[in-house]
This record gives C-alpha cells, sequence and structure tokens, in this order.
C-alpha cells in the first residue's frame, strides 16, 4: 500500500518540476497563463470542487441519514455545469481577458471602474478568511488519512499533509496545481467507481439496500425526504448555490484557453461529478447495510466506512493503496487550489495593486512574492488545524454557502446586468454575508431552512438590484461589448491573445 | 433438427421471458393489474419506483442532458 502512495507522490513531484520551469510572470504563477485545455480545465475544475467533503463526508451523511442524503448532490451538479457552459464561463473568460483580469477580486474591479479599490479589497479579505478555513478542513482530512495509511498520529499527519501540499504549490503554482489536479481528479474516479461499486454488490443492490435500510432505521433512513424532513431536503438542494461564488471552482473559467472549450469543460465537469457525487452517497448508503451501526466502523466516525469497506474488500495492496491515494488527492486538490486564491487575494489584490498602486514592481520579485505567501498560508492554515480540527468540516460547510450566498449573485448579476453599480455590488455582498451568518446562528431558521445558501443568495441578489437601481452606474463606454456572450468566431483572437499571455489588444475589440 | 430448433426456440423464449420479467419489475403497478401474479411469483413490483428514480433517474437524465447539449453544441 505505501508503494502506490510512494509512486502518487514522485508523480506529483515530476509534474511539479516540469510546470515550474515556465513560471517568468505573475499571470504564469497565478493563472498559467491563461492556455489550459477544456479537459485539463473541467478535470482540475470538478477535483478542486470535490473535496474531503465529496469523497468522505457525503459517504459518512449517506451512512447516517440515508436516502435523503442524495438531496445534496442534485443542484451543484447540475449547476455548475450551467455555471461553465452558460452563466458564468463564457462571459467571464472573455470579459477577464479583455480587461487584463486574473482573479475574481480584479474581475469586479474591472467590471466597476470607478470603486476604487474597496469592491476589490473587500472581497479579497473574504476570500482569505473563507478559504483558510476550507484549507484547514482538507488538512483534517489528509492527515486522517495519513493515520490509516503509515499508522501516525495525528499530528505529525497533519504536519506531513501540510508540507507535502505546499511544497508543490509553492514551486510550480497554478499550472502545477492545474496539472496534478488532472492526474488527482483521474484517481478520484477511478475510486469512486471501483469501492462504491464492490461496496453495492455485497449489499444486494438497490431493493436489497432500500430494504435493509428500511429494517434498520424506518422511514427515516430509507424514505426519499427522510427523518430530517422537508426543510432537510431543500435547504440542501439550494447549497448547489455555493457554486456560483466559491472561487477555487470560478477562476477556472477564466484559465481556460478560449470560451469554446468550455463545451467540452462542462460535460466532462458533469461526468465528473456524477461519478464521484453519486458514488459518494451509494456507498454510504451500502455501508450502511453492511455495517449498520457507526460503532462497529474504526473511530467509531462514519467517515471511515470509505477506507473500512476498501480495506475489507480490495484484497491487494496496491491496489487498495490507490484508492486511498485517491481520497487523499481529492483533499490535496482542493487545498492546492484553495491555496492559490489565498495567495492570489493578497499578492494581486491587496499588495500589488492596492498597497503598490501606481508602481511598478518587477516580475521576478512577485514571483517570490507569492512563493512565499504561499509557504506563510501553509503555517497560518496548519497553526489553525490544530485549534480548529474538531469544527473544520462545519466551517467548510459555512464558507461554502457563505461564498455563494454573497459572492455568487453579485458576480453573476454583474455578468448580464449593465445596469448594476458599485454599490449595489457591495451592498448585496455585504447583505448576502449578513443573511448567511444571521440564518446559520438562529435555530428558529434554520428549522425553517437547514442550509442557508438560499436564503443569502436571494437576499444578495434583491439587494444588489435594488441599490443599483437607487444609484448611477459610472460610464463605461465599452462595457456592453466587453460583457456580450462571446461569439463563435472569437476562439481564434482568444487562443491567440492567451498564446502571448496579454490581454486582448484594443484594435481587435 | 427439428428438435434443435425447437430446443433453440424454447431457449429463446426463456430467455425473453426472463428478460421481460426483470424490466416489469419497474412498470408502473396499473399496467400491469392483469398479470401482477405469474406463476406464483409478482412480476409488476412497483415498490422501489421511487428509489431507483431518485438515485439511478436523476444521474441518467443529467447524462443525457449533457450528452445532448454536447452534440448539438458540436454541430
Amino acid at each position: 500500500m505505501i508503494a502506490a502512495f510512494v509512486l502518487y507522490f514522485i508523480a506529483i513531484a515530476a509534474i511539479t518540476v516540469y510546470a515550474s520551469r515556465s513560471i517568468t510572470s505573475t499571470s504564469e504563477f497565478l493563472l498559467g497563463g491563461r492556455r489550459f485545455g477544456a479537459l485539463s480545465t473541467a478535470i482540475s475544475a470538478a477535483a478542486s470542487a470535490r473535496s474531503s467533503a465529496s469523497m468522505v463526508g457525503q459517504a459518512g451523511l449517506a451512512f447516517m441519514l440515508g436516502f435523503q442524503a442524495l438531496w445534496i448532490v442534485f443542484a451543484y451538479t447540475i449547476l455548475e455545469y450551467l455555471a461553465m457552459l452558460y452563466i458564468m464561463g463564457p462571459k467571464l473568460r472573455r470579459f477577464s481577458a479583455r480587461r487584463n483580469a486574473i482573479t475574481i477580486p480584479e474581475y469586479l474591479e474591472a467590471r466597476f471602474p470607478n470603486s476604487g479599490h474597496l469592491l476589490r479589497v473587500t472581497c479579497a479579505l473574504a476570500f482569505v478568511v473563507f478559504m483558510i478555513a476550507y484549507i484547514v478542513a482538507q488538512y483534517v482530512g489528509m492527515s486522517f488519512t495519513i493515520t490509516q495509511v503509515l499508522d501516525l498520529p495525528l499530528g505529525p499527519s497533519i504536519v506531513l499533509a501540510a508540507a507535502f501540499t505546499g511544497a508543490y504549490t509553492i514551486v510550480g503554482g497554478f499550472k502545477a496545481v492545474v496539472y496534478t489536479d488532472v492526474m488527482q481528479g483521474i484517481m478520484m474516479v477511478l475510486a469512486m467507481l471501483v469501492v462504491p461499486t464492490l461496496a453495492w454488490q455485497n449489499a444486494g443492490g438497490l431493493d436489497q439496500v432500500v430494504d435493509s435500510l428500511h429494517r434498520i432505521g424506518g422511514d427515516g433512513l430509507s424514505g426519499i425526504v427522510g427523518s430530517s424532513g422537508w426543510p432537510f431536503a431543500i435547504g440542501m438542494l439550494f447549497a448547489g448555490l455555493g457554486a456560483f461564488g466559491n472561487p477555487h471552482i470560478v477562476i477556472r473559467y477564466m484559465s481556460v484557453r478560449s470560451t469554446r472549450d468550455l463545451r467540452l469543460a462542462a460535460f466532462v465537469n458533469l461526468l465528473f461529478n456524477i461519478v464521484i457525487s453519486w458514488g459518494g452517497i451509494m456507498l454510504g448508503l451500502a455501508g450502511r447495510v453492511i455495517y449498520e451501526d457507526v460503532a462497529r466502523l474504526p473511530l467509531q466516525n462514519q467517515e471511515m466506512v470509505f477506507f473500512e469497506i476498501s480495506r475489507t474488500m480490495i484484497g491487494n495492496e496496491f491496489v487498495l493503496g490507490l484508492m486511498w491515494a485517491g481520497v487523499f488527492a481529492a483533499m490535496m486538490s482542493s487545498a492546492d487550489s484553495m491555496m492559490m486564491v489565498v495567495t492570489s487575494s493578497i499578492s494581486r489584490d491587496i499588495y500589488e495593486k492596492t498597497i503598490k498602486a501606481g508602481q511598478t514592481v518587477r516580475e521576478s520579485t512577485l514571483v517570490w512574492l507569492n512563493r512565499s505567501i504561499v509557504l506563510g498560508v501553509v503555517v497560518v492554515s496548519l497553526v489553525l488545524t490544530f485549534y480548529l480540527a474538531k469544527s473544520a468540516l462545519l466551517i467548510a460547510l459555512f464558507a461554502w454557502g457563505g461564498l455563494g450566498g454573497s459572492l455568487g449573485p453579485v458576480v453573476v448579476l454583474s455578468l448580464w446586468w449593465t445596469r448594476m453599480t458599485k454599490w449595489g455590488a457591495l451592498a448585496g455582498m455585504a447583505a448576502g454575508m449578513a443573511m448567511a451568518v444571521t440564518w446559520r446562528f438562529t435555530p428558529a431558521l434554520t428549522q425553517v431552512l437547514t442550509y442557508e445558501a438560499l436564503p443569502a443568495f436571494l437576499t444578495a441578489l434583491l439587494t444588489a438590484y435594488v441599490v443599483s437601481l437607487m444609484t448611477t452606474p459610472a460610464p463605461d463606454p465599452t462595457l456592453e461589448e466587453d460583457l456580450r456572450f462571446p461569439r463563435r468566431d472569437e476562439f481564434d483572437e482568444q487562443v491567440a491573445a492567451s498564446a502571448s499571455g496579454q490581454a486582448v489588444p484594443p484594435s481587435s475589440r | 433438427m427439428r428438435d434443435g430448433i425447437s430446443y433453440i426456440f424454447n431457449r429463446r423464449v426463456e430467455f425473453l421471458a426472463g428478460r421481460r420479467s426483470r424490466l416489469a419489475c419497474y412498470r408502473p403497478a396499473r399496467l400491469g393489474a392483469a398479470g401482477t401474479q405469474q406463476g406464483g411469483s409478482e412480476v409488476f413490483d412497483t415498490t422501489h419506483l421511487p428509489h431507483w428514480l431518485f438515485l439511478y433517474g436523476t444521474a441518467i437524465a443529467y447524462l443525457a442532458i449533457g450528452i445532448v447539449v454536447f452534440v448539438r453544441g458540436r454541430r
């Protein structure tokens, strides 16, 4: 089993060395020069979006809640698909290239040119806080895997997980993150095809699983709307709205080589999401049938169901190691992408464009600054992991809904409504965030709807709309043209622009 | 010769009958009201149809949407 992990780490190191050779500018380090094809964009987006929560978390949830856990995966699967294909991807890619924006806060500043640095800094600070919380959750998940594989205590496992993920992100930047994500995405899909299939067969198939769940926990476990009722089902269904506002996913739409590649990217992303998400739920359901009680799982933790089932059913140690490396890959591919978001927020949005605004900073200095920031993010996240380990997954869930419910509607509205103003964007983000926090910490509200994403999303959308109508948009003569949906014949123009690492020149606008 | 043909024919009928009964498990009950009992076994069992649609049906529907949009977009 250790041989499979060693092989996996060697492959990651080789990809990192390859990716690091061409890094000479900030754009290369933070966005890989916008030269990623459809397949790498698709697999990388799916691998980044599906983290420890998807692989072991959803399986654990299905183990505890039964069939109703499936509500979680419906919306984000189709919303991520629509976001990449139509709602966000094409316009965001085209607009950000024309205005030379390489981060989401930078996109907002380019979209609302008279906003000073207010929007950019607010958004960047929100990313830093929420993404670090997310990274902590990934470190916790990774260290659980290491404890199982190497039989190490939790503390050294956390340090090992952080050190390895940090090392290849520092050396290889965004390009290493995307290329390693591709390999990790394939490993995740293999793991989620093999282990749930074995478990499902062992549990006896659909009929047997439904009957057994009914015997173990009655309708609460076997029902489509189970013990938690409709507030849970609808709340979790709309958790998918988080897909619009989570920067580690949305940034992939900006890094693709051309808008035409987004169609294949969206399709492959959809396939990956179906396999990983449905596989996770089926694994948890089968696991409940096989083990019946959480007390029979290691550490009495329902999230160990993946490890326990694969350990029992896969005889070959090397294959077992590959399956576990697939879970490790899910967490690592998310953590590295989140580290890149935090790094770009600090170096590009806060340092280069705000503190050093109007001054020229050498590209080589910026690349080294970026690498230092990644190191800083690793250290801070590592320290926080030891304090927040127990509530890490809860924080990650809040970050997903909070960002999706505040930033998501603002970015979507800004792409489709030219009348929107900077005050509308700011008010929308603030109102969405306030609603997310209020909803999360008010038990009476969570009884109405379990998850805060939907109320936060609607509040942000409505506030941004009303405040925009009450204020005057800044004059922007090229906004209509820059923000329109791309034509089919713009493919060559985009490829040529991305090959030179520049924005589309004004002459071709 | 004739025994051979009849053997193959019978095997074919058995095969089709087997397929039909498996497929029939997921048909709505009203379609099979006249033949719910055949040889002592229940053919038209709709007990798990909602779960089938909930688990497999949603995944198949998404896959179909993805394929249709992708193929139409290539034209």
